[in-house]
Order: C-alpha cells, then sequence, then structure tokens
C-alpha cells in the first residue's frame, strides 16, 4: 500500500538512524594503545564466541538505528492510501483553502446563472461537507489575487456566513492567475491549525488564466517542490457552460483623426463580432457621448463568427476630456464585452507660431505663405477665427520678444540663423515637452545647422550645401509609412509623395541614434526626419528641403496639406502627453501630464467599479505627470485635481483584457503537464465532489501501528542491552576465584 | 597483624613501597618490624644451642621465659637459641616481559611488587639463619644464585634484583623443570611470577618440583587491570612481551570471555596446587605485600 507522510520535513530525521553507526566508528577511530601482559586471554577466546558477540552487537546496533528510523517515520505522520484521490481529506481534519475563479469569463450565463454563481454552489457543497475541525480559506483569482477571508474559518456559523458574503459578489471583470491565487491560499492554509491542506481551485478552466507552461509561477504558487509530501494536494471543480451560447462582443474602438478639435468632425468606429455559434438576430448598437446617448443604430443578423465594423460620425462640441460608447444592445452569454468605451481629448484650438527667416515684418512672408494656407484653408476671415489651428508668423527680430509658452508648436522656417537668446529659449521650450519644427531652405546658413543647433541640442548632422538643382529630381522614399505623420496619407496604398518633386535640399547626415528619418531621396538624404528632445515628451522634426516652391513643388501637391496637418498634431499632441489617450489595454499605464503652472498636489482616480485611487504627481523638468497602473478592470476611468484651474475630469478609457475574450479551456495534454509536474492532484467534477470528498478511501494513519512497532523494538532492544550487560558483567571476579587469596590462605 | 598489614597506608602498602625505593632498606625496615610482632614462632622446634635473651614481650610464649634468669633479674627474659639451618630456600622471580605491566591506577609494576616481595622474602629467610637463593628468569635462566646463608649472602640477592629488568618472553615451565633438576638438596622453591604460561605445562613443572620433594609455594603477581579488566574503549593491546604482536578490540565485547579464561587458567592452577599440596596464594598489585610475607610463614609453619 503507497503512503504518504503529512509532516514531510520530518523526514530528516531518518538521518538519526545513523547516529548509532557514527558512535561506533567514532569508538573505534579512538583507539587507545595499552601494552598489556596478559595477552593469552585474549587470544584463547573461541572464535565462535567472539563471532556470537559480534553478530549480537550488531544486531543490536541494527535494532537501534531500525528504533530511530522508526521514531522519525512516526513523527512524520504517515497516511497510508490506495490512490492519488484518497489525498482527499477523508477523516482527518484539513485546512481546505478554495481558489474560486473571478475572473471577467466566469461571468457567461448558464442558462439563469453565471458560471460564477455556479462556482459559488460548489462551495456551498464544500462547506457542506466540512467536519468539525476542518477549516475553510477564499481567495479570488482576479487579476491581483483577492483573500476573501482574512485567516482559515472554522464553524458552522462562520462558514455559513462566509458563503452568505460570497453571494453578494458580482462576476469578475479582470483577467485572473490561477497561480497567483494558489499562491496567495496556500500562504492562507498555512496558518490555519491543521496538518494536512487541500487547495480546490473551481474555475471555468480557461486556458490563459492556468499560466500553463509557465513552471515558474506554479513553483512560486506550491513551493520548489510540488511533489514533496507535505505540499498541499490541488484539486481542479471545473464549472463549465453545458453549450455555448451566443456572445456579441464590441471591440477596436477608435477615434479618427489622431487631434480632435472642437466643432470639428470626427469619426468613431467599433467592431462588433458575433463569437457563438448561432446567429444573432437584428439588434441595436448605441452610440453614447459623455453619458449621452447620440445615436442608435439598428443592425441587421449576425451570423456566427461574423464581424461588423459601425462607423458614427459626430462634432465634439465641447473641448476638453470627453468619453464615447458604443454598446450592443443584446442579451447574450458574456454581457460585459457588449460595450466599449473609449476616451478622447478636445482640443479647442491649436496655436502655432511660425518664425519666418524674413529679417523684418515688413514682407509678406512669402516663404510661409503656403504654410499657413495649408493650416488654415479658410476662404474667409471668419471662418479663420473658428478654425482649428491658429499660426502666427513673426520675424526672427519680433521673435525676441514673443511669449513661446503660448504656443502649441514652433515653426522655425528658412530661418538663416537665431539670436543666441532665442535659441536658448527654444531648446528650453522644447524639454519642457513642447515641439519645433524645422524647415530649412535658401536662406539658412550651414554655421547655424552644423553648429547653432547642435549646441542647442535640436540635433547633430554632418552638414553639405545644397547641390545645384538635380535634374531628373530623385524619387522619394517613404521610410516611415506607420509614423503618424504618414499613416493618414500612406493609407491609401500609393506613395504618399509620387508626383512630388525635390529638385533641392540640405544634405544632412544625422548623427544620432535617435533620429528617425521618415523620408528620404533615393539616394539616401533623409528630406524629414524626427527625434525626441529632453524627458519630457518634446520632438523635433527637421525638414531639410523649403515649403515656398523655391526648390521642391511639395506646396501644390494634395498631399502638402494632410502632410503638414498630421505633422502638427503630432507635434502638437507631445505638448499633452496623457491627454490623447483613448482606448487602452487592461494593464496599461494611464497617465496624465501637465505644466507646473498650475500647482497641484494631487489626484484622484474614479475606477469603474467607483472605487477611489489616491496618486500623487511626479514633477521633473518643469511638468507634472500622474500616473496609475491599477487599470485591469475594463470602463471607463476619470482623474481630478485637487486643482479647480484644471479642465477636469480627464477621462481614459480601458479595454477588456483579450486573453479573457479566449475562450480556449485546458486540454488534455495541459492536464497532463499540470499533473506530471505534480502541480495538480486530480480533476473532481463538481457533481461529484461529494463522493470524492466524502467516500474516498480515507489515508490510515499509521502512527498506531507504528507506535506498537516501536514500543516492541524498545523492548527488544533493552532487552539486548540487559543482555549484553550481563553477559560483560556476569563475570563475578570474586566467585571466579580472581579475587586475591590473601584473607583466605592467612586465615585458614 | 593482619589488620596491621591491610591498613592503606601501611609501609607494606604499595604506595608507601613506591617511596621507599631502595631494596635493602625496605627489606631491612619493614622486617625487622614485622618480625617483631610475628616472632613467637619461628625457632620452634629448630633451636639447638642457646644464643642469647632478649627481653620478654607480649606475646610471647610465657613457658620460653627462663626463670631463672627471673630469679636473678627480676626482670622476663626469653631464652633463644643458635638456630641449626636446615631450610635451602630457591626464591624464582619471573623477569619477563609480562611482568612488566602497571595498570593505571596502580603504584607499582608488576614486577617491582615482585621484587619486593622477593627481596622481604629473602631478608627473612636469611634473618632466621635459612639459606636463601634467588633464579631470575625470563624464558631462560638470567641468574642463578645457589642459596646461603652468610649475612654477605642477602647484599648479593638485593643488587641482583635491583639490577634486574623484565624483558622478553616468559616461558615458565622450562625453567621450573631446571630449579628442580639444579636445586639438589630438598628445599623450598617460592616461585613469584604472573604464571601466564599454560596450565598443562605448569602442572607438570609443579609435580617435578615435588617429585623432588621441594616445598613449593607460589605467589602469582596479577595487576588489578588483569583481574578485573575494566576497559571500556576500543584499545589497540600491544604485547609486552612480544613486539609487533597487536590485538585492536572492544574490550567491553571481551571482557567475559577474558575473564572466563583468566578464571579457568586461576582453576587449573589451583586444582593443581591442592592435589600436590601446593600452597598458591594470588597477590594483587594493588593490596599490600604482607599477603606473600604471611603466606611464607604460612607454609614454613606448616599451617597450610
Amino acid at each position: 500500500m503507497p503512503f504518504t507522510v503529512l509532516m514531510g520535513s520530518l523526514l530528516a530525521g531518518l538521518l538519526a538512524a545513523g547516529i548509532p553507526v557514527l558512535i561506533h566508528l567514532l569508538h573505534r577511530q579512538r583507539t587507545t594503545p595499552l601494552q598489556w601482559g596478559a595477552m593469552q586471554f585474549l587470544l584463547e577466546s573461541p572464535l565462535q564466541l567472539k563471532r556470537r558477540r559480534k553478530i549480537d552487537h550488531w544486531l543490536l546496533m541494527a535494532v537501534r538505528m531500525l528504533l530511530l528510523a522508526v521514531l522519525a517515520l512516526l513523527l512524520a505522520r504517515p497516511v497510508g492510501c490506495s490512490n492519488a484521490q484518497s489525498r482527499l481529506p477523508g477523516n482527518l481534519a484539513t485546512d481546505i483553502g478554495i481558489v474560486i475563479d473571478h475572473s471577467l469569463s466566469t461571468g457567461r450565463r448558464e442558462g439563469d446563472s453565471t458560471l460564477f454563481a455556479q462556482s459559488l454552489s460548489v462551495v456551498d457543497k464544500i462547506a457542506a461537507l466540512l467536519k468539525p475541525n476542518d477549516t475553510l480559506s477564499v481567495v479570488l483569482a482576479e487579476h491581483a489575487p483577492q483573500r476573501f477571508t482574512a485567516l482559515p474559518v472554522a464553524g458552522k456559523q462562520n462558514v455559513q456566513k462566509l458563503t452568505q458574503d460570497l453571494r453578494q459578489l458580482k462576476p469578475g471583470l479582470t483577467d485572473a492567475s490561477i497561480p497567483d491565487a494558489v499562491q496567495t491560499v496556500r500562504e492562507l492554509i498555512d496558518r490555519g491549525r491543521n496538518v494536512r491542506k487541500l487547495i480546490i481551485v473551481i474555475s471555468d478552466e480557461q486556458r490563459s488564466g492556468w499560466r500553463i507552461d509557465d513552471n515558474t509561477a506554479w513553483r512560486r504558487a506550491l513551493g520548489d517542490q510540488a511533489k514533496r509530501f507535505d505540499s498541499p494536494s490541488l484539486f481542479a471543480v471545473p464549472v463549465m457552460p453545458r453549450s455555448i451560447a451566443s456572445d456579441v462582443s464590441v471591440s477596436d474602438l477608435t477615434i479618427a483623426p489622431g487631434l480632435i478639435g472642437q466643432n470639428h468632425p470626427a469619426e468613431i468606429t467599433a467592431t462588433i463580432v458575433n463569437s457563438g455559434p448561432k446567429e444573432m438576430p437584428g439588434f441595436n448598437a448605441e452610440f453614447t457621448v459623455n453619458g449621452k446617448l447620440i445615436e442608435t443604430r439598428p443592425m441587421s443578423n449576425l451570423g456566427p463568427g461574423q464581424s461588423r465594423t459601425i462607423r458614427f460620425d459626430h462634432a465634439f462640441k465641447e473641448a476638453g476630456s470627453s468619453w464615447v460608447r458604443v454598446r450592443a444592445d443584446v442579451t447574450d452569454a458574456l454581457a460585459a464585452d457588449n460595450s466599449a468605451t473609449a476616451a478622447v481629448n478636445v482640443w479647442q484650438r491649436v496655436s502655432v507660431l511660425i518664425i519666418d527667416g524674413e529679417l523684418t515684418n515688413a514682407g509678406r512672408f512669402t516663404s510661409s505663405q503656403f504654410l499657413h494656407a495649408a493650416m488654415q484653408p479658410a476662404p474667409d476671415p471668419a471662418a479663420e477665427a473658428a478654425s482649428l489651428v491658429q499660426p502666427t508668423t513673426l520675424s526672427v527680430s519680433d521673435a525676441l520678444a514673443a511669449k513661446l509658452d503660448d504656443y502649441h508648436v514652433v515653426i522655425v522656417n528658412d530661418v538663416p540663423q537665431l539670436p543666441a537668446d532665442v535659441l536658448a529659449r527654444l531648446s528650453d521650450y522644447a524639454r519642457s515637452g513642447h515641439s519645433v519644427w524645422f524647415i530649412l531652405g535658401p536662406r539658412s546658413e550651414p554655421q547655424f545647422l552644423a553648429q547653432d543647433v547642435s549646441e542647442a541640442g535640436f540635433f547633430t548632422a554632418q552638414v553639405k550645401p545644397p547641390q545645384a538643382p538635380a535634374a531628373p529630381p530623385p524619387a522619394i522614399e517613404v521610410r516611415e509609412p506607420a509614423h503618424p505623420t504618414l499613416a493618414l496619407l500612406s493609407a491609401s496604398e500609393r506613395n504618399v509623395m509620387s508626383g512630388s518633386l525635390t529638385r533641392q535640399w540640405w544634405s544632412l547626415k544625422p548623427m544620432d541614434s535617435n533620429d528617425k528619418v521618415l523620408l528620404a531621396t533615393s539616394g539616401g538624404d533623409p528630406l524629414i526626419f524626427e527625434r525626441p528632445i529632453g524627458r519630457n515628451g518634446g520632438r523635433v522634426v527637421v525638414w531639410c528641403t523649403s515649403v515656398d516652391r523655391q526648390w521642391n513643388n511639395w506646396p501644390a501637391m494634395p498631399s502638402f496639406v494632410p502632410l503638414v496637418n498630421e505633422t502638427l498634431f503630432h507635434l502638437a499632441s507631445s505638448q499633452t502627453a496623457g491627454l490623447e489617450n483613448r482606448r487602452l489595454d487592461a494593464g496599461q499605464r494611464i497617465t496624465w501630464s501637465g505644466a507646473s503652472s498650475t500647482p497641484i498636489t494631487s489626484a484622484r482616480v474614479i475606477r469603474p467599479d467607483e472605487s477611489l485611487a489616491d496618486i500623487q504627481p511626479l514633477l521633473a523638468g518643469g511638468r507634472y505627470t500622474f500616473s496609475y497602473s491599477e487599470t485591469f478592470l475594463p470602463g471607463l476611468y476619470q482623474m481630478r485635481f485637487d486643482s479647480t484651474n484644471l479642465p477636469q475630469p480627464v477621462f481614459y478609457g480601458i479595454g477588456i483584457d483579450r486573453r479573457e475574450l479566449d475562450n480556449t479551456v485546458l486540454s488534455a495534454s495541459d492536464l497532463t503537464w499540470l499533473k506530471e509536474r505534480g502541480y495538480l492532484a486530480g480533476r473532481v467534477d463538481a457533481d461529484s465532489l461529494a463522493t470524492a470528498l466524502g467516500n474516498s478511501a480515507p489515508g490510515i494513519e499509521m502512527w498506531k501501528f507504528l507506535a506498537f512497532f516501536l514500543l516492541g523494538m524498545l523492548l527488544l532492544e533493552t532487552l539486548m542491552t540487559h543482555r549484553m550487560i550481563r553477559h560483560q558483567s556476569r563475570v563475578d571476579v570474586a566467585g571466579a576465584g580472581l579475587a586475591s587469596n590473601v584473607a583466605a590462605s592467612w586465615q585458614t | 597483624m593482619v589488620s596491621q598489614a591491610t591498613t592503606p597506608l601501611s609501609l607494606l602498602h604499595p604506595a608507601a613501597l613506591r617511596k621507599i625505593g631502595r631494596m635493602e632498606l625496605v627489606a631491612r625496615q619493614l622486617m625487622d618490624g614485622y618480625v617483631q610482632g610475628m616472632h613467637r614462632s619461628p625457632h620452634v622446634g629448630f633451636a639447638l644451642d642457646f644464643a642469647q635473651h632478649r627481653p620478654y614481650v607480649q606475646g610471647d610464649d610465657v613457658k620460653r621465659i627462663d626463670w631463672r634468669v627471673f630469679a636473678k633479674a627480676d626482670r622476663y627474659y626469653i631464652k633463644q637459641y643458635e638456630v641449626s639451618t636446615n631450610l635451602r630456600a630457591h626464591v624464582v622471580l619471573d623477569a619477563s616481559g609480562s611482568m612488566a605491566y602497571r595498570g593505571k591506577n596502580d603504584d607499582l609494576s608488576k614486577f617491582r611488587y615482585a621484587q619486593f616481595v622477593a627481596a622481604c622474602l629473602s631478608y627473612l629467610i636469611l634473618h632466621q639463619q635459612d639459606s636463601a637463593g634467588l633464579v631470575t628468569f625470563d624464558n631462560k635462566v638470567r641468574e642463578f644464585i645457589p642459596p646461603r646463608n652468610s649475612p654477605s649472602h642477602l647484599m648479593r640477592i638485593l643488587q641482583t634484583l635491583d639490577a634486574t629488568q623484565p624483558q622478553d618472553e616468559s616461558s615458565i615451565a622450562p625453567l621450573l623443570h631446571e630449579v628442580a633438576e639444579r636445586a639438589v638438596r630438598r628445599g623450598m622453591v617460592i616461585v613469584i611470577s604472573d604464571l601466564f604460561d599454560k596450565a598443562d605445562a605448569l602442572t607438570d613443572a609443579l609435580h617435578h618440583l615435588r617429585h623432588r620433594r621441594h616445598e613449593v609455594l607460589l605467589l602469582q603477581v596479577m595487576a588489578d587491570d588483569e583481574i578485573n579488566f575494566p576497559f571500556r574503549n576500543w584499545s589497540l593491546f600491544e604485547n609486552l612481551e612480544l613486539a609487533g604482536d597487536r590485538l585492536k578490540l572492544d574490550p567491553a565485547l571481551m571482557r567475559s570471555v577474558y575473564l572466563q579464561n583468566v578464571a579457568s587458567h586461576l582453576r587449573s592452577i589451583r586444582e593443581t596446587a591442592g592435589k600436590l599440596n601446593i600452597n598458591h596464594v594470588l597477590l594483587n598489585t594493588a593490596e599490600p605485600v604482607d599477603a606473600a610475607l604471611s603466606n611464607y610463614l604460612a607454609a614454613r609453619m606448616g599451617w597450610k
């Protein structure tokens, strides 16, 4: 009969069996030399007698070793069992730890109840089977395991209250890590008073939560030696839907364009997927902005496995942070994934300062006219005032007096050089998180490009003066089609710059590894490149060719306006890092960054479940940064500041963890993997739980047998020792005539 | 007398003997005092010619008081006679290696103890006008001093005793045969040895001695450790008589066997001694020397 022990660590006591041997060897080692005369009496000993004595001694030593070994075994509390299942409690008092899968997937409906509710029924069954000395500990498997019981609960009333409290819970919304929860529950049951430990995991066996192949997590959960005798046995109780119902989910909610202005049209798209096996009959898709229903759009039938992209057009009336939600109004298996939320930052205006290379403002800033027009393509002054982008053009001399912080972006257009003071202010401006756009042209001076801007920290490049007009003009390569400035143009699957002729350009070779070339000539000279500056999200974009049609025909091309505007939006967004967070995945960090001109001491995050979290800002580079990473709960997050001068609240939309939408369950090979490594002792069906727990062949405590055996051994040892001592002292020296017979002789 | 002799720190106790050291001194000092108290007996049956008077001391036989002298001097005098020596005693001392053993708690080695015994007995014998000789041996006779009764003879015996050191393997039985052959006249043979030899051979040798009508006194000297075998720890027993002969064993395991062997050996010696009318005395070196003297006297006076 195989057996296991309840206190495996005490098996180390088996080493004590070596003590008699050790003592023997030590004694033998320490021989003392002795000059001896009566050698003949030692040599005369009958060989057989000597042998018998030796055998007696060896036997006694063996008995003593066995005695110690049995004692160690007894202390380790061996339990005989017939199979793995009988490691279930049987008649032994046990600390039972229950891990309840509280992930989003357990919110699936199965008939009238959810899988989570079924899990609670299993807990009720276990609670009903508890014996008087058993304890119960419950941990909810969520993204971070949640201890539902601070300590192991014992007693019928306490357990009843525990199950009632569990009934108050709603299905979870996060992902779950079963190994992490097992680790937590193991720590909990270790505080229980019983020697025997048992962990039961009630889950829908969603593969992603069980972290298959993650040996590290499981070792951490069950200790390095999961197969050790005293490690708690882990049993899985699957709670699975009997049939797969239809399930509609809304995902991939996106808002375009990248920078959204007040009263400017925005495009909101979402994908609605039917992942169930049945066709979903027609339903409505609801579009909500800031909690207000904007549009309800009827959707036709959605076949199994089908997906449909839905688009809403909307102009945000108010500047600042807003949120949108698209919801499929259906009744399906999982309600939590029927809607998706995203947040958006609506700009009232984007102020742009163009520093033109003309020496005075007497001219008309001809080199900046195309740029100006691209930003504000309005036919009349009234429309100009309503335009999202508000450019201001100044000469270099006027730029000395300009207050740079009033502008979201500064463009340095075809400037021969800038005064040191302006350059220094511009550098500080960029390092505090703003962006600067350099456009090089005929007026730019090599000294300015090669040395001044490098010393100011904008970019460092080997500069070659512009060559004579190239004939024919080289082709233009798009190096980074996915870059935000080019993504909109390259989506049409053609060369965004086709038709653009570039005759002259500054040949710069960027020296920094952070430099990213977006457009280049076929000869390899960069035409547009970008690099970060400072630690606060500031960016520098450099165009190596002018925008006044002298060196190229770019302003005349249709791609010019979107290219300018996308570049501008890209640069402007750097100033408000964090505000453009729209749709984040679960677990992604939400951040907010703002100028330190308005003092902020703390911010409060309101989570989708309306719980609150206070966070403190980090002040660096003249900017406050708030960041919060506990975003495993999908839904709408709000951030509010203690300063009332700031526009608030700021919204963030967090999507559902994609792993939770993956319905793959544990396969046979996964279960084998778990069992082979000793992580899983067995799988018990919810219905047969009572049988398994109550009637399984209970482990038989073997200490009684061992105690009897030990007593017998003790008796034997005593007898043998007594016999040995008697043998050694049996010879009565006087009686054997070994006493001096002086007196006898004399008296006779 | 006996009680005096067994007093722990009497002059006969080994601890005291060790301090005195010099053989002659030991013999004289001890034996003079010793004989004083014992003296009512040795002359009985031997005296023929008057030698001297000496004052009566308590314990003297009243019938031996010279009443004539009492009448003249009004004091009690004992009449002493010149003793005509007719006893020839051979003190046979074993000087083999095994006699060198000295127990941990013993004051004297077996040999030193035996030396004192031999010295005392020689002194006593000569003091009584008997003849004493000395034979020392290991596996062969080392010294053979024939019995004489001249006063200077004692010095020779004592010097020889002093000069003898225990060594070599013992072979007692052949030596006793040799003594039996060489001691032509009937006399007394006092064997002082540990008798570590084969019991059969010893029996033969003793038979030989008795056959020659010698009176034999066997004084077997053994150390306390050899009698009780008190060792507990594993020990390496190195043979004192044979270099390189070693035995590593657990004494606790061997004790009973050893003691049985010793007891069996003793038993056979005693049986032989009993049959041959030989006085056998086992001397434990932890006990006072007077045992040997008492037994000698007992043997001389036929008190066996």
